[in-house]
C-alpha cells in the first residue's frame, strides 16, 4: 500500500503536492484540538426535553359535520305547536383540542332561553315516538354526503342532572355537569356572566371587575342609550372534555341548541296579553375556544 | 506524526471545576425522554450529579400545568413551571458562576402504530439502508432537508397533485422553521424569581446574557456537611413561562384582557431593581427584540421607511414601546400585540415538536 502511495505522490504536479501538504497540516491541527478542548471544559450542563403540543384547531359546523352555512336557526313559530321549545343541531369540530370552552352570546328581545345538550348522530329511521330533544337533519347533496340523520342527547357522555325534573332538561349543560369522553369524566363549570337568577334580560351591571356594558358597547356609549334587551347575555361552559380521537387527534362533537320560550310565554300571558308569532329579531353567537380543562 | 498528537505529551492539565451540579432523583417524566437525550444528544440520563466523566446531566423542567390525564402531555402557550438543581461545592473559595440558559426547538417525526394510531410519546425510529437516521432534527437541519426536497420537486416538469402539495408544504417549512426557532427565544421566558403569593415574576434572564451567582464555598460545603439552610442557599430554582397571551406581560390583573388562567406576570407594585421594575425591564427587552415576539404584517412591527430618502423615520422598537406605553389610555391597542404574539405561537406549535432546554454552569 505504502509504496503505491509514494509513487502516486511523486507523479502529482507541484501544485497538487502543495495542496496535500496543506491538507496534512490542517488534519494535524484538528487532531491537536481534541486534547486542548479539555482545557475549556470548566462547565457543567443540565438538559431537559419537553414535547410541544400541536396547536388546537376548532370550528363550529353544521349537522353531519357540514359547512357552517348549513346551521339553520330559522322557523321559530311559537304558536304552531303546544311545545315551548325548538331544537337545532351544530357541531364542534377540529383537531388537537383536549378541552374547550363553549360560549353563547345573545340579545334578549324575545326573552327566549337557550340551552345546550351534548348530542350523538343517528342514522336510519327515526323512532316513532321521538325523544326530546330531537333534531332531524338532511345532509346536503352538494357536499357529497346526502342522507337523513337525526340527533338525540348522548346520555353516555353527559351525567343526568337530578335537580332538573322534566326529562328534556335532565341532560342540559349546567354548572357541575360531568362530561365523560374517552373514558374520563370531567366536571365543567358553566353559567352566565351577566344574568342574575330568573332575569332573562341582561343586566347592565358590573360583575366583579368586568363591566359587560362597556365590554360590549365601549366607553363612549352610555347605558341610557342602549335598550335593555340589546345588552347581550354571555353564557359559558368551561372545560368541556372533547371527544378527540386519540388515534387521529380529530374531534366532532355534536350539540343540540334548545330555543325555549316557556318563560317568555308565561310572562306575557301573566300580563293578560296573547303570545303571538310576531317576534322581534335576536342575535345569537356560538363560539368555541380551546382550554386547559380548568 | 502520530506521536505529535499524543495527548499525554502536551503538558496541559485540566482545570478542576470548583463545583458540580446535581438534581434530585427520581425523575418523574416519561422514560422515552431519557432515550432521546442519551441516544441523540449524548446526555447521561442515569447520573444525577455531574463529574469529570459526566459533564452533562438531565434535569426536570417541572411543568406545573401538565395534565397527567391528557395523553398528549406537553407544553403549550400558558404552560409554566420551574427548574431546580443544586450546586455541590468541591473546592473552597469565592466563585462567580455564570449560567446560560437556552430553549431550542426540534422538529420530530412521530411514530404511528400498526393500527395507524399516532403514538404521542414514541418518536419514529427510522433506519435507511440499515443505518439509523435521526428521528428529530434541529430546525435548521429540517429547513435544509426541506430545501433539498424543494429542489428535487422543482426539477419535476409535470408534478402530480401530491407532489405539488408536498412542494407547498416544504416551502412553508423552509420559511417557518427559522421563524419558529427565533420566536422560541421570545416565548419561553426564564426568570430568576417568582413570588408564590403574588404570582409575579422578576429578574428576567436575557438569553443572550445569562446570569451570575456568587458563592463562597466553605470547608463544610466541600465536606458535604451542610445545614438544611445552606443546602437551600446552594439550590438554584429558575422559573419559566410560556405566556398564553401578550396581555399577561404588559397589563395588570383586573384588566378585561386578562383572566384567572392568563393572569398578569408582573404587577405595578413590584419594586424596581436597578431603576427598572420587572415589567419595565421586560418591555424594554421586547421593544428591542420585537422579532422574537411578533409575527404580523401590522405596520407597528416594522420600521417606518421614508419612501423618498429610504431612511428609517421610526423604528419598530420605538413604535412598539409607544403602543405599550399608551395602553392605559388606549386599552384596545393590546389587540394587535396579542394577535402578533398569537400568530408566532402558531408558528412555534406547527414547527416545533420537541423543546430542549439546556442550562450551562461555568466559571470564567
Amino acid at each position: 500500500m505504502k509504496p503505491k502511495l509514494i509513487t502516486k505522490f511523486k507523479a502529482l504536479s507541484r501544485r497538487k503536492k502543495a495542496g496535500i501538504g496543506v491538507a496534512s497540516v490542517l488534519s494535524a491541527a484538528l487532531v491537536f484540538s481534541i486534547p486542548v478542548a479539555a482545557w475549556f471544559t470548566n462547565q457543567r450542563k443540565l438538559a431537559d426535553l419537553q414535547y410541544v403540543n400541536s396547536p388546537s384547531k376548532l370550528y363550529i359546523r353544521a349537522g353531519h359535520d357540514e359547512e357552517s352555512q348549513y346551521i339553520d336557526l330559522s322557523n321559530v313559530q311559537v304558536t304552531a305547536t303546544s311545545d315551548t321549545a325548538k331544537y337545532y343541531v351544530f357541531a364542534v369540530t377540529g383537531s388537537n383540542a383536549t378541552y374547550y370552552n363553549l360560549q353563547l352570546a345573545y340579545t334578549t328581545n324575545n326573552q327566549f332561553e337557550y340551552f345546550l345538550y351534548p348530542a350523538k348522530e343517528n342514522t336510519g329511521t327515526a323512532p316513532a315516538v321521538t325523544p326530546m330533544p330531537f333534531v332531524p337533519y338532511t345532509a346536503h347533496s352538494e357536499t357529497g354526503t346526502s342522507g337523513n340523520y337525526y340527533y338525540t342527547v348522548d346520555a353516555s357522555v353527559i351525567t343526568a342532572q337530578p335537580e332538573n325534573t322534566p326529562a328534556a332538561d335532565a341532560h342540559r349543560i349546567i354548572d357541575g355537569t360531568e362530561i365523560t369522553r374517552e373514558g374520563t369524566a370531567h366536571t365543567i363549570s358553566a353559567g352566565f356572566l351577566n344574568k342574575d337568577g330568573d332575569l332573562i334580560k341582561a343586566k347592565k351591571t358590573t360583575s366583579g371587575t368586568i363591566d359587560y356594558h362597556v365590554n360590549t358597547y365601549g366607553n363612549t356609549v352610555s347605558t341610557e342609550n342602549v335598550q335593555d334587551c340589546a345588552e347581550p347575555l354571555y353564557w359559558q361552559a368551561r372545560g368541556i372534555k372533547s371527544g378527540m380521537d386519540t388515534t387521529t387527534r380529530e374531534l366532532t362533537d355534536y350539540y343540540i341548541l334548545e330555543v325555549n320560550w316557556a318563560k317568555a310565554k308565561k310572562a306575557i300571558e301573566d300580563e293578560g296579553d296573547t303570545f303571538t308569532d310576531n317576534r322581534e329579531t335576536d342575535v345569537i353567537y356560538i363560539s368555541v375556544a380551546s382550554s386547559t380543562g380548568t | 506524526m502520530n506521536k505529535d498528537v499524543d495527548g499525554n505529551g502536551m503538558g496541559v492539565t485540566t482545570a478542576d471545576l470548583p463545583f458540580e451540579v446535581a438534581v434530585s432523583a427520581p425523575y418523574t417524566n416519561s422514560p422515552d425522554y431519557s432515550s432521546l437525550l442519551q441516544s441523540q444528544l449524548s446526555y447521561n440520563t442515569s447520573a444525577h450529579e455531574t463529574s469529570g466523566n459526566v459533564g452533562e446531566i438531565k434535569c426536570l423542567m417541572n411543568d406545573a400545568t401538565a395534565d397527567p390525564t391528557n395523553p398528549m402531555r406537553g407544553m403549550q402557550p400558558g404552560s409554566y413551571g420551574s427548574i431546580t438543581f443544586m450546586i455541590k461545592p468541591k473546592i473552597t473559595g469565592t466563585y462567580t458562576i455564570h449560567f446560560d440558559i437556552a430553549a431550542v426547538g426540534y422538529h420530530a417525526e412521530f411514530e404511528t402504530d400498526n393500527a395507524g394510531a399516532l403514538q404521542p410519546n414514541i418518536l419514529k425510529n427510522t433506519t435507511v439502508n440499515g443505518e439509523s437516521v435521526p428521528v428529530f432534527y434541529s430546525l435548521a437541519d429540517y429547513a435544509e432537508l426541506q430545501s433539498g426536497i424543494i429542489s428535487e420537486l422543482e426539477a419535476i416538469s409535470s408534478p402530480t397533485p401530491e407532489q405539488r402539495e408536498k412542494l407547498a408544504s416544504a416551502r412553508e417549512d423552509v420559511a417557518n422553521s427559522p421563524k419558529a426557532s427565533r420566536f422560541l427565544k421570545g416565548h419561553i421566558l426564564f426568570f430568576e424569581n417568582w413570588s408564590s403569593s403574588t404570582k409575579y415574576y422578576s429578574d428576567f434572564i436575557d438569553p443572550e446574557i445569562g446570569f451570575d451567582r456568587t458563592y463562597t464555598f466553605t470547608a463544610d460545603d466541600v465536606a458535604g456537611t451542610m445545614t438544611a439552610a445552606r443546602t437551600e442557599e446552594l439550590t438554584v430554582t429558575l422559573y419559566w413561562i410560556w405566556p398564553n397571551t401578550f396581555a399577561q406581560i404588559v397589563l395588570d390583573n383586573g384588566n378585561t384582557y386578562l383572566n384567572e388562567r392568563d393572569a398578569a406576570m408582573f404587577g405595578s407594585t413590584q419594586p424596581a431593581i436597578s431603576g427598572q421594575t420587572p415589567r419595565e425591564k421586560m418591555i424594554a427587552y421586547i421593544a428591542s427584540h420585537s422579532d422574537l415576539f411578533f409575527e404580523s404584517t401590522n405596520a407597528v412591527f416594522s420600521d417606518t421607511i421614508d419612501p423618498d430618502s429610504g431612511e428609517v423615520t421610526e423604528t419598530a422598537a420605538s413604535k412598539i414601546a409607544a403602543l405599550i406605553a399608551g395602553l392605559s389610555s388606549n386599552p384596545d391597542d393590546i389587540v394587535p400585540l396579542n394577535n402578533g404574539y398569537n400568530n408566532s405561537d402558531q408558528i412555534i406549535g406547527e414547527n416545533v415538536q420537541i423543546l430542549f432546554t439546556e442550562i450551562t454552569a461555568s466559571v470564567p
